[in-house]
């Protein structure tokens, strides 16, 4: 089966800045993936490219092995809510749901009209007068009612409060787990998404830095703890940081195999201090990083 | 789709329901008081006498005081010539600037219809509206001038320009001129500006540039006694140039003209022109959409 979505050599010029450059990953179906990274990273730019909203400079996105938004058909299979969530102020709720079902063929109308009693948000009201977390909620039951093989969410809580926070990604989540749907959403902050994701992506000016499960990313980072002025041990296959002082060394690594020198000692690593020690070195990412994703270890 | 386009494009056929409405009130009771005073004045019994303009002088210059009078003295046809392009460009530019300002677009072009597809749907139904007002709009100018055309005419341009097929050429040339640059400049504000001074000069091109040659006019000259049969207004002629000398100067009379009988073709030529334009513009638009990115 193909990808529910796959980049390759991926890459967003806008004039003579690239917004992403030399992108490639490859997203398992039904997994739920965090795709993180600065403001201005090209985090955007990659899933606009995901869902045909862009046309890429160079390289290509497909969706089930299609390119993205060439037919109907295609664009059934996504679905796509845009970071300000927008919305035809001006039309009611009632208004924007039977425009979902007119323009998609397998719109769910029963589920969109439960979700909002649910919610209860009333659907005679105009979208302009919802407030900033019911809008959200409105657009995304207007992408999920689509009935979407690929969820893609780009920036989906950042503009909401907490209360609203939860209750939105507690409808992804439901979604997720009753239709066995692929999700792939970003933030800049990875302890948004860290609970809900099981696989990451981290973006760093316009280009993977990691990619994979966030068990397996976990399992194979740690921080050493070692004497002052220690050369790190054998046995890594990277180092991220090194921070040395007289009295302690203290590495940021990714391993090999199980550390043997006894004069260091190992400590498990954050999800949000791996994502920063990749984010601070942007070249041991590419470096690293990009041949294990796509070999043995993925 | 069909719904969702109608639905998008509603404020916009209320908006131009709302200016036929307000110029009916005012062109039908105009018109109908014009028409009385066709009567009241003794024009129209002096005109179809065999009367001209020149020997119902009285009767003339009665009825232009009740037209004067109804107008307060405004040039009110220069006005109406205004509004097929009004109304093209307040329908058509928004269709794609604001859904690009509002972010819309991202909305519109992720559900499970093509770009191309969509840009149908909301131009079709968009440009129905403009079809259906401006139809209703030339039909209310026309009744209004008709008593005018008893004595000015329909071939001069203040009466060419309001009434036939012409209007809605214009009309449709403005609305697509305004999707098009509505696509292309992406900002509300600078998009109207750019569509309206677009219009213009496209309507000055061809209004003082092209119109008078679409067909070579017609010329008649003479020194002494006039010809019996003078080319006129009131026969429907468009009278380009009179050069008239000083009475016994020597030099003959010429009068250029276009003959009533030519107005049909000038006006298909013009519609023929501006919706050449609509079309290429349409074609642009379409082309912009399916290339651009969002």
């Amino acid at each position: 089966m193909s990808a529910p979505l796959e980049v390759t050599g991926l890459g967003r010029s806008f004039g003579h800045t690239w917004a992403l450059r030399h992108c490639s990953l490859r997203i398992e179906p039904g997994s739920i993936t965090a795709l993180v990274g600065p403001n201005g990273a090209g985090k955007s730019t990659l899933l606009q490219l995901a869902v045909g909203l862009l046309t890429p400079t160079e390289g290509t996105a497909t969706i089930f092995g299609q390119p993205p938004a060439t037919s109907a058909a295609a664009l059934a299979q996504v679905g796509y809510l845009a970071q300000d969530h927008p919305l035809y102020r001006g039309l009611t709720v009632g208004d924007l749901l039977r425009m979902g079902r007119g323009m998609n063929p397998t719109w769910d109308h029963d589920f969109a009209l439960g979700h909002l009693a649910e919610l209860g948000i009333p659907l005679s009201r105009k979208a302009g007068g919802l407030s900033g977390g019911q809008q959200a909620q409105v657009a995304l039951t207007l992408t999920l009612a689509k009935r979407p093989a690929l969820l893609i969410l780009d920036e989906p809580v950042a503009s909401l409060d907490p209360l609203a926070r939860r209750d939105f990604m507690a409808t992804v989540l439901a979604d997720a787990a009753d239709r066995g749907t692929t999700v792939v959403l970003s933030s800049h902050v990875i302890s948004e998404l860290e609970r809900v994701s099981d696989h990451l992506v981290v973006l760093g000016s316009g280009q993977v830095q990691v990619d994979g499960a966030i068990d397996d990313l976990l399992d194979r980072h740690r921080i050493l703890v070692g004497p002052g002025y220690a050369s790190p041990p054998t046995g890594l296959r990277h180092v991220l940081s090194e921070h040395t002082t007289e009295r302690q060394t203290t590495l940021i690594v990714e391993l090999d195999g199980p550390v043997q020198d006894p004069r260091w000692t190992t400590h498990p690593l954050s999800l949000e201090d791996l994502v920063l020690a990749y984010l601070r070195d942007p070249d041991a990412g590419t470096r690293t990083f990009a041949t294990q994703a796509t070999g043995s270890l993925s | 789709m069909t719904w969702t386009s109608w639905r998008l494009t509603r404020p916009a056929a209320i908006g131009a329901a709302a200016l036929v409405a307000l110029l009916a009130t005012y062109l039908v009771a105009a018109g109908h008081t014009l028409r009385a005073a066709l009567d009241s004045t003794g024009l129209l019994s002096c005109l179809s006498a065999g009367g001209s303009r020149q020997t119902c002088s009285d009767q003339a210059a009665a009825f232009y005081r009740t037209l004067n009078s109804l107008t307060g003295g405004q040039p009110v046809a220069a006005y109406l010539v205004l509004l097929p392009g009004l109304l093209g460009v307040f329908v058509g530019t928004p269709i794609l600037v604001r859904e690009i300002e509002s972010g819309t677009l991202r909305l519109a072009w992720t559900q499970s219809v093509t770009r191309t597809r969509w840009l149908t749907s909301r131009l079709v139904i968009a440009g129905l509206v403009v079809v259906v007002a401006q139809l209703a709009i030339t039909l209310l100018m026309t009744y209004w001038r008709g008593p005018v055309n008893m004595l000015d005419g329909r071939f001069e341009p203040t009466g060419y320009n309001i009434q036939g097929i012409v209007p809605l050429g214009y009309a449709l040339a403005a609305f697509a001129l305004g999707a098009f640059v509505g696509v292309t400049v992406r900002r509300s504000a600078p998009a109207f500006a750019i569509t309206l001074a677009g219009y213009f000069l496209i309507r000055l091109v061809i209004e003082n540039m092209l119109r008078g040659r679409f067909m070579t006019p017609l010329t008649v000259s003479w020194v002494g006694h006039a010809p019996t049969v003078l080319p006129s207004g009131a026969h429907g002629d468009w009278l380009m140039e009179q050069d008239i000398p000083k009475p016994g100067s020597g030099y003959p009379t010429v009068i250029i003209y276009q003959p009533a009988d030519r107005f049909w073709t000038f006006q298909a030529l013009e519609l023929g022109i501006t919706v050449a334009i609509a079309a290429t513009l349409i074609t642009l638009t379409y082309v912009w959409v399916r290339r651009r990115s969002h």
